[in-house]
């Protein structure tokens, strides 16, 4: 498989309107997406720089979901931009955008069920970016396996694994792309404190190695403690973007997002903040 | 999904055992294919010494056994290994036909008819597969069912080759025993081209696609043109077969190589013998196929009927095909078990997966 897609060209202006200083790895402009007629994403400007690792919280139903999607390619856009360093690729197909660098996750993992987790694994660097031979990607999926703690599962099929190892794997799939930027869908819902705190030390990891990340999170206390900036998602609109305390203060947030009950923890906490108590079901695309 | 051949086939029963512990899962590219792909060699260089029987009728019943071996492979391309089950890939056996009758008619060899059949039969996959690719599950279905229905209509209506469609050659000037050993070679064909598949990059991304699309796509795939290159892929070989047929028949008409039942047929022995797998579509090509022509030489009226019931049952217990239960039996479990207990292990987890199937 040839590479596909040129380098972006440095000659590629920065437009006008676009932020000041240093171009934004990832730069959504005016998105919107509609289900049926019904907005999900509305209007929405976004932008990550490169290095950064930045949160998305918002209530079930907010858009988070979707975002990913558009980001990733999984979703056409109704209308507005996608630009991942400076080129526009809001029309690329998904596999285009995991070869510019873009990876995700699932928020319902869906591995390649019927195959073996080294497998699931491989299969991103025989087809990614880096595009290996099957020894070649085979060695590299078993170093991801050993990053993210599965490499004793290697040889165990994808629907044999726990909630957490199927997480794990849903990480490992995307790292096995080698990426620049990488969108995680809730990696951390369903697993135990103990999990939890493993899953943080790996996504700080994969972030201090360089890479970009996006998190989408229910679990506040994790959320805030990972991330550098925070945006929150209301009915498909941005409402608050910012570093994580000004966030958690700003009045719209708590409000519609942590409802009264959360602003009357807060008055009466006493030290760390913790979990938001989560509405159950998933999160659906609307 | 879809249907039983929508499952990841091998060993997906797995699955459905109770309180199935984490085991080791058998890779694809794992030990089970050399000997998958050994066991088919032997199957296949035993079937070579049927036209020493000198026996006519059997070797006419081998000639349509390999036959449909090769037409049950060639969608196992696409219907097994990406889980895309196409209705109407008798379509591309036609073109086949039609390529080659028309082309003897015009006083060409007939080598040079069946080799642009297949030329016209995989432009033609190139060119629908863009449209109906695109379409999901059920739909696609029913576009390549009707795709190869209206052909039919209009090779008749437009009097191809003649009146309805009706195509009359000459005797062949090959022997029925050269003729035999051209569908060999066929069956070979595809037999090695699914062991290549089996283990190959282009390979694992028609199982990904299978598994989850969307991974799939997430992961670097262009899911589409894989598809596309696997329809090709499925319908060359189908029409290869079909001008074979052709010549050999020495005539034909719109419903005997249009005829839907032969879609419905390569779809029934992949499905049956274990969609996706190396060996399912071979040996349940000649499993079927033997115990058909039983039925129907056995004189009973209701041989269809007999053949119907078993392919019924044999749905309905194993869905996951005959290499599937075959390759549960052998599934490695412990190191070190004696022959005995991997005997009775074996029977143990033939008959769960036989429970778990509901019945």
């Amino acid at each position: 498989m040839s590479d596909v897609l040129s380098p972006p060209t440095a000659s590629e202006p920065v437009e006008a309107g676009s932020q000041q200083g240093p171009q934004p790895l990832l730069e959504l402009r005016g998105v919107s997406k509609f289900f049926d007629g019904l907005p999900a994403v509305k209007q929405l400007d976004f932008a990550v720089r490169h290095g950064e690792i930045v949160g998305i919280i918002g209530p079930n139903g907010a858009g988070k979901t979707t975002m990913i999607g558009l980001i990733s390619g999984s979703l056409p856009l109704s209308s507005g931009q996608i630009r991942y360093r400076g080129l526009d690729i809001s029309r690329l197909p998904p596999h285009r955008r995991a070869y510019l660098g873009i990876a995700r996750t699932f928020q319902v993992t869906q591995p390649f069920k019927g195959l073996s987790v080294r497998e699931n694994v491989m299969i991103g660097a025989l087809f990614g970016r880096r595009g290996l031979k099957q020894a070649a990607a085979r060695e590299a999926a078993d170093a991801v396996l050993e990053r993210v703690g599965l490499a004793a599962k290697a040889h165990f099929r994808a629907d044999q694994l726990t909630v957490a190892d199927r997480k794990r794997l849903e990480l490992a799939r995307a790292l096995a792309l080698e990426p620049e930027l990488l969108l995680l869908d809730e990696v951390m819902a369903g697993l135990t404190p103990t999990e939890m705190e493993q899953a943080i030390a790996l996504i700080r990891a994969i972030h201090a190695s360089g890479v970009t990340v996006l998190v989408i999170e229910h679990v506040m206390q994790a959320i805030m403690g990972l991330s550098q900036r925070i945006m929150v998602l209301h009915q498909g609109t941005k409402i608050a973007e910012g570093p994580p305390e000004q966030v958690l203060a700003d009045q719209r947030v708590i409000e519609a997002y942590l409802g009264e009950r959360y602003a009357r923890e807060q008055q009466s906490r006493l030290g760390a903040a913790r979990p938001v108590p989560q509405k159950e079901g998933k999160e659906e695309q609307g | 999904m879809f249907g039983s051949w929508h499952k990841p086939s091998t060993s997906s029963t797995a699955t459905a055992e109770p309180g199935a512990e984490q085991r080791p899962a058998q890779p694809k590219s794992g030990t089970r294919w050399p000997w998958s792909l050994l066991t088919g060699l032997i199957i296949l260089a035993l079937a070579a010494l049927i036209p020493l029987s000198g026996d006519a009728a059997t070797l006419h019943t081998w000639t349509l056994i390999l036959m449909f071996a090769a037409l049950a492979q060639s969608w196992n391309f696409l219907g097994g290994f990406t889980g895309y089950a196409s209705f109407g890939n008798v379509f591309f056996f036609g073109v086949g036909a039609y390529s080659t009758g028309l082309l003897i008619l015009a006083g060409r060899p007939f080598w040079l008819g069946v080799l642009a059949g297949a030329v016209a039969a995989g432009l033609l996959a190139f060119l629908l597969g863009l449209p109906v690719l695109r379409l999901r599950g059920h739909y696609f279905a029913i576009a390549t069912l009707g795709i190869a229905e209206a052909t039919r209509e209009l090779v008749a209506i437009r009097n191809l080759g003649g009146s309805g469609g009706e195509v009359e050659l000459p005797l062949p000037a090959l022997s029925d025993t050269a003729f035999y050993f051209l569908f060999w070679l066929l069956a070979l064909a595809c037999f090695l081209l699914t062991a290549y598949l089996a283990r190959s990059k282009p390979g694992y991304a028609l199982i990904a696609i299978r598994e989850s699309e969307e991974t799939a796509e997430a992961m670097g795939i262009p899911t589409y043109w894989y598809k596309i290159g696997a329809f090709v892929l499925s319908a060359v070989p189908t029409a290869l077969a079909g001008g074979l047929y052709a010549y050999w028949s020495t005539g034909f008409d719109p419903p005997t190589v249009f005829d839907v039942g032969i879609s419905v047929e390569m779809v029934l022995l992949t499905v049956l013998g274990g969609a996706g797998t190396l060996l399912g579509p071979l040996v349940s090509a000649i499993l079927f196929e033997l115990l058909s022509f039983q039925f129907q030489i056995s004189g009973s009226t209701f041989h269809n009927s007999l053949l119907g019931l078993t392919i019924a049952i044999v749905t309905i217990f194993i869905p996951q095909g005959l290499v599937g239960l075959v390759q549960e039996f052998f599934r490695p479990l412990a190191p070190g078990m004696s022959r005995r207990q991997l005997l009775v292990e074996g029977v143990r987890r033939v008959r769960r997966v036989i429970a778990a199937n509901g019945v």
